[in-house]
């Protein structure tokens, strides 16, 4: 190894150390610790016992209602995402499109929601959404319904409130991947035949790809870790791994079983991650 | 392999940090009985307010060199667990909670025995407040309560309120584990000549019927707001909140001590093992156990005294858990019991109750 | 009518204070190759988005084959455009983006095949064919967008700036290609270029433009030679011009007094009056050593570009620009007193 290499290595071991170490420090303990923290023994009073036993994770695996859980917040994840995909994708075409000389206030405040936390904003939902919101206001006076629908304490509710959650973290992956966007490749589409339609889904549509993809491993990753927006408008009735996770970890106080099931959601990360590099594999061997 | 070296002072790093972690507090322990700085942990919102006014300020009127620090706590809960996740090195000295709760820490370790000598007026408290072992006792008593709204007419005498159809879709119950919902089944479970000792079954039948009605389980951002505005026409409640959100919003929430049995809610007082100020932190706890500390707080926000001695005007008294006159409607409940059912209980809610 | 008529044509973009092309009437035959030149602003690409459709004309016709299709939507208009940065798609390989508008057309899979192959062949690419875009140079790039607007065999064929992207030396070959296959097929051209040298190269016919409005239409001699004002003068070719008055004017030849240059002669096809212009490229000018009292100027450059030498003369407050092919005369050094002269018929008059 020559001088020259060792000391470009040491200026790369000195660069990334900070980084790892802060990671080691902030994500690599806390996980082995709540790893750890899985295999005790909790009880109903929150007392934990210090052993090592698989207990927590049979509790689990045994019990179907779990599973429901489980398949639940899956389905809230793909929901979500789908969604929250069909609501931001217009939006973010005609950002990448528009030549208004706003642009780039349009842009900002299409992602300013991300300013403001998500709790305000899901309070800002249980008041539009409830029944003397405006939603219901306006459904009842313009004669539509005569009952206030019930669009909060439901999973109605939690799925809007997720979805406009969600918007700003999908409008921004979707600006980011329309990157070798272009309109002239509309206009060469168009010019060889094809209408509008055909010219989004042959052209337009496969472009994003990358950006969708990015957007949607994003915003499912996200939906199934939020545990606040389904707790505050779910109305205690909608439970998902996440609000379990911390209704175990503050209410019941059975820690061992919320480290259990937060590895558990892990694992559900992981195989999401892993078929999101799949699929971006394919698009990008095109 | 030359990873080697980087990958041996990662692992040198990490040990030495949980090495830190898992070390105990280096602070140095005050036991001055009256001086320092205490941190006490207790309810958020409008608990905190009034405790600080009408407790903690005449304290520190008293022992000027004590200062006391007051934190606050979404619920009983949210309370132990953050003192468990500090248990190496604690940086509170006194956590007021729901006795369930506290019976948890009790067990777990997370507080330490009162010492009589420096809490005498431990031997005043009530029966039913006090706790084996000499940990923390109660402060405050308080019963559980119908909440409703100045649109309900005429006011509910009985639980029953709850299940006319009339309210369907207007009714706010905080679901078990919230000691709330647990003390409705409870009430529901004795009223249908139920044993919650040996099943809860009688009750969960009822609150099966309830659901139809019940707006919300998990009221944001709590019951009274809900009911106080309109959105909820009938909750279940704490008296004392009640009362003073009563008084706050000009009659628009109303609370009715109904013709029925009811159940206390205690709050201990409690010191943390390994409080950083042992002493001045039983001198305050001494405090708040007074007849003096007593009657301020419940002539502020009508939390029932826990201290025999303790005499609240009698205006103040009739709108407590202890009102003379329905104190002989409390059921009896074993705190520690409903401690060891939470999850069990829980999972039936979920599975029987919150699902329909 | 012709083949491709475009009558009145005019685009004015709301807000802009004057339209971006004005009046613009032009009728391009079958298999003519005719190119739109002009500095940048001038208006071409607007006039060739507008054959395209993808601007829509204020107002005008444009009639195709004596059909109208002035409002006719871009993907039924079944023209060939090529663009200035080829707007291949970045997704799909070669072949695919060749075959993309048969694919739009319904053409079976077996005719799309052969077609597909038929035109790579067409610009020496089907070795190339399963190749993904992002691994061509620019000018294998350049032929894949030629034959993807090809293949669809459009009755007219349009190229905006398809050269501007490559370097000097590809630039020569590919117009030569462009023309070749163009000649091959017959097809009807409409290119567009800021480059009067690839104009000159290449085109049937020259449509010179400046802000909006046409200046001349002509082929390439007539507008080089023949330069209908000062503009395409200046613009086409380099070119020296004289403020002159005219003071007679017989059989074609007007005799004129040049500033600074004293009593000339020049072509006057129009037999104008009084104060003219006479352009006379630098390459016809003629200039020979004279004594100080006797010279036009001085000369105060000089450029030796191997067949030639460049002078810059200063006469009064202007530079004449002279080339002289190198070796035909004495070379001259700067500061060296000279007369300036030209042949009657190397000069023309404009007005």
């Amino acid at each position: 190894m020559s001088a020259k290499t060792r000391s470009a290595r040491l200026t790369v071991l000195g660069l990334t150390v900070p980084g790892l170490l802060g990671l080691a420090v902030s994500f690599v303990l806390p996980l082995a610790w709540l790893l750890r923290m899985s295999f005790n023994r909790g009880d109903s009073t929150g007392y934990i016992e210090e052993t090592f036993t698989l207990d927590s994770y049979a509790q689990f695996v045994g019990d179907s209602y779990y599973w429901d859980m489980a398949w639940e917040t899956t389905l809230l994840g793909l929901g979500v995402t789908v969604l929250t995909i069909v609501v931001s994708y217009p939006i973010a075409l005609f950002l990448v499109r528009t030549e208004s000389r706003f642009k780039g206030i349009l842009v900002a405040l299409a992602v300013a929601p991300l300013l403001t936390s998500s709790v305000v904003r899901t309070y800002g939902w249980l008041v539009l959404l409830g029944n003397q919101g405006v939603v219901n206001q306006a459904l009842m006076g313009a004669g539509l319904v005569d009952q206030p629908l019930a669009l909060i304490n439901n999973r109605i509710g939690v799925y809007i409130a997720l979805v406009e959650i969600m918007m700003p973290y999908m409008i921004l992956c979707l600006l980011a991947g329309f990157g070798r966007f272009n309109q002239e490749l509309e206009h060469a589409a168009q010019s060889l035949g094809a209408n509008r339609w055909r010219t989004f889904w042959r052209i337009v549509w496969p472009l994003s790809m990358p950006g969708v993809l990015t957007g949607a491993l994003l915003v499912f990753v996200l939906t199934i870790s939020s545990f606040v927006t389904p707790r505050l408008v779910g109305g205690g009735k909608v439970f998902y791994l996440a609000t379990e996770i911390y209704d175990q970890a503050t209410a019941t106080l059975n820690w061992p079983f919320a480290a259990a099931i937060a590895f558990i959601l892990l694992a559900l990360f992981a195989v999401v991650i892993v078929i999101y590099q799949r699929a971006l594999r394919r698009i990008e061997a095109q | 392999m030359k990873l080697k070296p980087l990958a041996g002072g990662l692992l040198a790093i990490a040990l030495a940090t949980v090495a830190g972690c898992s070390g105990s507090s280096s602070t140095p322990t005050n036991n001055a009985p009256d001086s320092g700085t205490i941190t006490v942990k207790g309810y958020s919102g409008i608990f905190e307010d009034v405790f600080k006014k009408s407790v903690i300020e005449p304290f520190q009127k008293k022992y000027p060199k004590i200062k006391v620090k007051f934190v606050g706590s979404a619920n009983s809960a949210e309370n132990l667990a953050s003192l468990r996740a500090a248990r190496n090195s604690p940086d509170t000295d006194v956590s007021i909670m729901d006795i369930s709760t506290s019976g948890t820490g009790n067990k777990s370790e997370v507080f330490q025995p009162l010492d009589p000598a420096k809490v005498p007026n431990m031997k005043d408290i009530d029966p039913r407040g006090k706790v084996e072992g000499n940990y923390g006792p109660a402060v405050t008593f308080d019963s559980l309560v119908l909440l409703y709204n100045e649109s309900v007419s005429p006011a509910p005498t009985s639980w029953n309120a709850l299940w006319d159809p009339k309210y369907k879709g207007k009714v706010v119950v905080p679901a078990q584990p919230d000691i709330q919902g647990a003390g409705l089944m409870l009430i529901e479970n004795a009223k249908a000549g139920g044993d919650y000792t040996k099943s809860v079954d009688q009750g969960v039948a009822r609150l099966k019927q309830l659901a139809p009605n019940v707006q919300t389980w998990s009221p944001q951002p709590d019951s009274y707001t809900l009911v106080q505005s309109g959105t909820a026409a009938l909750a279940v409640g704490w008296n004392a909140r009640g009362q003073y959100y009563a008084d706050e919003s000009h009659g628009k929430l109303k609370v009715a001590i109904v013709d029925e049995q009811t159940i206390f809610q205690i709050n201990t007082i409690n010191l943390v093992k390994d409080s950083p100020s042992p002493a001045a932190a039983q001198t305050f706890i001494n405090y708040t156990l007074s007849p003096e500390s007593q009657e301020s707080f419940t002539e502020a926000m009508y939390y029932a005294p826990t201290n025999t001695k303790a005499k609240p005007s009698e205006k103040a008294l009739k709108r407590t858990s202890l009102d003379p006159a329905k104190s002989a409607e409390i059921l009896q409940v074993d705190w520690t019991q409903v401690a060891a059912n939470r999850e069990k209980w829980t999972q039936l809610w979920r599975r029987e109750i919150l699902a329909s | 009518m012709s083949f491709l008529q475009l009558d009145d044509i005019v685009k004015k973009y709301p807000g802009a204070e004057r339209p971006s092309v004005a009046d613009f009437t032009l009728g391009i035959d079958q298999g003519e190759f005719v190119s739109l030149l002009g500095p940048s602003g001038c208006g071409k690409t607007t006039t060739l988005r507008m054959i395209a459709g993808l601007v829509e004309a204020t107002s005008g016709r444009i009639h195709l084959d004596g059909k109208e299709l002035t409002r006719t939507p871009v993907h039924q208009r079944g023209m060939g455009l090529v663009f200035q940065n080829y707007a291949l798609f970045p997704h799909l390989n070669v072949a695919r983006n060749v075959a993309f508008g048969l694919e739009m057309r319904r053409t079976s899979k077996a005719e799309a095949k052969r077609r597909v192959e038929e035109a790579l062949d067409l610009v020496r690419l089907g070795h190339l064919s399963g190749r993904r875009i992002k691994q061509l140079s620019g000018g294998q790039q350049q032929r894949v967008a030629l034959a993807r607007a090809l293949v669809i065999e459009p009755a007219v064929l349009l190229l905006d700036e398809p050269l501007s992207n490559l370097d000097a030396k590809l630039r020569d070959t590919m117009r030569e290609e462009i023309r070749s296959i163009q000649r091959k097929l017959g097809i009807t051209t409409v290119f567009v270029t800021h480059d009067q040298d690839e104009a000159l190269a290449v085109s049937d016919r020259i449509v010179v433009m400046s802000e909006g409005v046409i200046e001349q239409v002509g082929t390439p001699e007539q507008i080089y030679e023949h330069p209908a004002n000062r503009f395409v003068a200046n613009f086409i070719g380099r070119a020296n011009l004289f403020d002159a008055q005219i003071t007679h004017t017989a059989g074609g030849v007007a005799e004129l007094d040049v500033a600074g240059l004293g009593q000339m002669r020049a072509v006057d096809d129009q037999g104008a009056k009084g104060p003219a212009t006479v352009l006379v490229r630098p390459h016809r000018m003629q200039v020979s050593k004279a004594a100080a009292d006797d010279a036009h100027g001085t000369v105060e450059t000089v450029v030796y570009v191997g067949d030639s030498i460049e002078y810059g003369v200063r006469v009064g407050d202007n530079t004449v620009s002279v080339q002289s092919v190198a070796g035909a005369a004495e070379r001259l050094e700067r500061g060296t007193t000279v007369r300036l002269s030209w042949q009657t018929e190397d000069a023309l008059v404009l007005t």
